[in-house]
């Protein structure tokens, strides 16, 4: 479904990622792991057209979409849920998730959308008329998730959903991300949480300065004495 | 009769008000979504009412009927297309330079503007026609039509733009590209089509504004030099930051150089008015209806 294949990708002359490649198939939770800095984000941003990398091949459908812009991208189906969450503080709850339907504005109508998500996120129909800017954290990442919904997206990508949340809400989120899996989206998470990715993802790949230095199944990677120490922590 | 005069000052400042609220929300539009301060949104109207008053002459010349009307389809047509070749040209390639140069190429702008207008119109200033000629009394008021004309027609073209920006699809889009317009383009949203929109309808509304001033300035090259001015202190009273913000600021500057001018002194009018405008920036340091501006990243 989504290929990435041999990516290098620089910040003016500083490279962020070597000969990075990852696979993702159709209906698979796969993690993308590693320390601040290692790249998570920036493969993330070559995917969605954000950065173009100076070598290799973005492959969505078994298209090439490599160096499309971010719109283009975002209407052949693939929805970022962008790490910080990136609400848009001055539009309310409801044109954020309006604003998360435009790729399908001509297909039909946002409003009948709404229950779906509102059934995921019933905190978000309480908050219906709050500006974005004014939810707590965990809200927010709520919202960017329902929003990220709303495009009926068939792979989503979430950036770092989990960071700054209380454990109770990113259990909640979590769990959510695995009921919208089980709905027929693929999923691509990034997260320094890796204990709890690797929870819920099938398969798992392990960046270290801007290289993958393991990839596997879950259960494979978690049972890695190397991989427990350096991701896991020693429990 | 103090009461009449007073009405008659009011209508007079909500007429001017209403085009400096016109050329305000067309510079405020820009800014928010592209963070481009048009500096030559003024020159830009000159230009338009320039070539709305050369089709207006021609058209009278020709003997068409409606020589005016067809005016004014042709400043909306031409005023569209100019707005885009503008964004076009001399904008879009700026996307990724700093803030400042991108209110040097406005400041470039208006040379290029006004010297092409210069160059192809000429230096002279032309009489132009009111949209509705005449005067009409209501009781013991005497009004132009010409006024009401014109605070009708800011009203409305200031309404269809508010309700597409409240309640379309594409005014949440052009919102959300002011807010944060990476995280616009994540959801599908063409950004550059959005600024593109944005520069037409100001470079339509500034040109609106310019065909109706125009009867009181005459066509020439500095004839929106005042409501330029005024139409951005309009935006600083009002707020960069709320797209209601200047078009209150608008009509409050218009009303206020009307009043201070009939009841305290004309002149003195320009220092009291912009005197009690700096002093509102002073405790309103964001205008009436900013907000501290988010930084976007």
């Amino acid at each position: 479904m989504l290929k990435v294949d041999n990516i290098s990708a620089y910040y003016g002359n500083i490279q962020a990622l070597n000969n990075v490649s990852l696979k993702i198939e159709e209906g698979e939770i796969v993690s993308l792991l590693g320390a601040n800095g290692a790249g998570k984000t920036t493969t993330l941003k070559v995917i969605t057209g954000q950065i173009n990398p100076r070598q290799g091949k973005v492959e969505l459908f078994q298209q090439d979409i490599t160096g499309n812009n971010p719109e283009e991208i975002a209407d052949r189906g693939l929805t970022m849920v962008p790490e910080g969450r990136k609400i848009f503080p001055d539009l309310s709850v409801v044109e954020n998730l309006k604003i998360g339907y435009y790729t399908q504005r001509k297909e039909g109508d946002w409003q009948a959308k709404l229950p779906e998500v509102f059934e995921v996120f019933p905190v978000l129909e309480e908050r219906k008329q709050q500006s974005g800017g004014t939810l707590s954290g965990g809200e927010q990442q709520m919202l960017a998730i329902a929003r990220g919904l709303m495009a009926e997206p068939k792979i989503m990508l979430l950036d770092e959903p989990s960071l700054g949340l209380a454990p109770l809400i990113v259990e909640k989120i979590f769990t959510t991300i695995e009921r919208i899996n089980s709905q027929g989206t693929t999923i691509l998470l990034v997260e320094q949480n890796a204990n709890l990715a690797l929870k819920i993802s099938q398969r798992a790949y392990i960046l270290e300065t801007g290289e993958l230095v393991h990839s596997g199944p879950t259960q494979q990677l978690a049972q890695d004495e190397k991989i427990k120490e350096a991701y896991l922590g020693t429990h | 009769m103090a009461r009449i005069i007073f009405i008659q000052n009011i209508i007079g400042g909500l007429e001017t008000g209403s085009l400096y609220a016109l050329a305000a929300l067309g510079v405020v539009l820009i800014y928010r979504v592209s963070d481009v301060t048009n500096f030559a949104q003024g020159e830009m109207a000159m230009f338009s009412t320039f070539v709305t008053f050369t089709i207006w002459t021609y058209s009278r010349a020709a003997g068409l009927p409606y020589p005016y009307l067809i005016a004014f389809i042709g400043a909306l047509i031409f005023s569209a297309i100019f707005g885009y070749s503008i964004e076009r040209v001399f904008i879009r390639p700026t996307a990724e330079s700093s803030l400042l140069g991108k209110m040097i190429v406005t400041f470039g702008l208006i040379l290029i503007v006004n010297g092409s207008a210069a160059a192809i119109f000429g230096t002279d200033s032309y009489y132009m026609q009111r949209a509705i000629g005449g005067t009409m009394i209501i009781g013991n008021l005497v009004v132009r039509p010409h006024s009401f004309f014109v605070i009708f027609l800011a009203l409305v073209i200031m309404a269809v733009l508010f309700y597409m920006i409240r309640n379309t699809m594409f005014g949440v889009a052009i919102r959300a590209t002011a807010q944060d317009r990476e995280t616009a383009r994540l959801m599908g949203v063409n950004t550059t089509k959005v600024t593109a929109f944005t520069w037409i309808m100001a470079t339509i509304m500034g040109a609106i504004a310019g065909l109706m001033i125009a009867p009181a300035t005459n066509v020439s090259t500095g004839m929106m030099a005042d409501v330029h001015l005024k139409s951005f202190i309009a935006a600083v009273l009002g707020g960069f930051t709320s797209f209601i913000g200047p078009v209150i600021g608008g009509l409050i500057i218009g009303i206020m150089d009307n009043l201070v001018g009939y009841y305290i002194s004309t002149n003195w009018q320009t220092v009291i008015v912009y005197g009690i405008l700096i002093l509102i920036l002073i405790f309103k340091p964001y205008g009436l209806f900013g907000s501290r501006p988010q930084k976007k990243v």
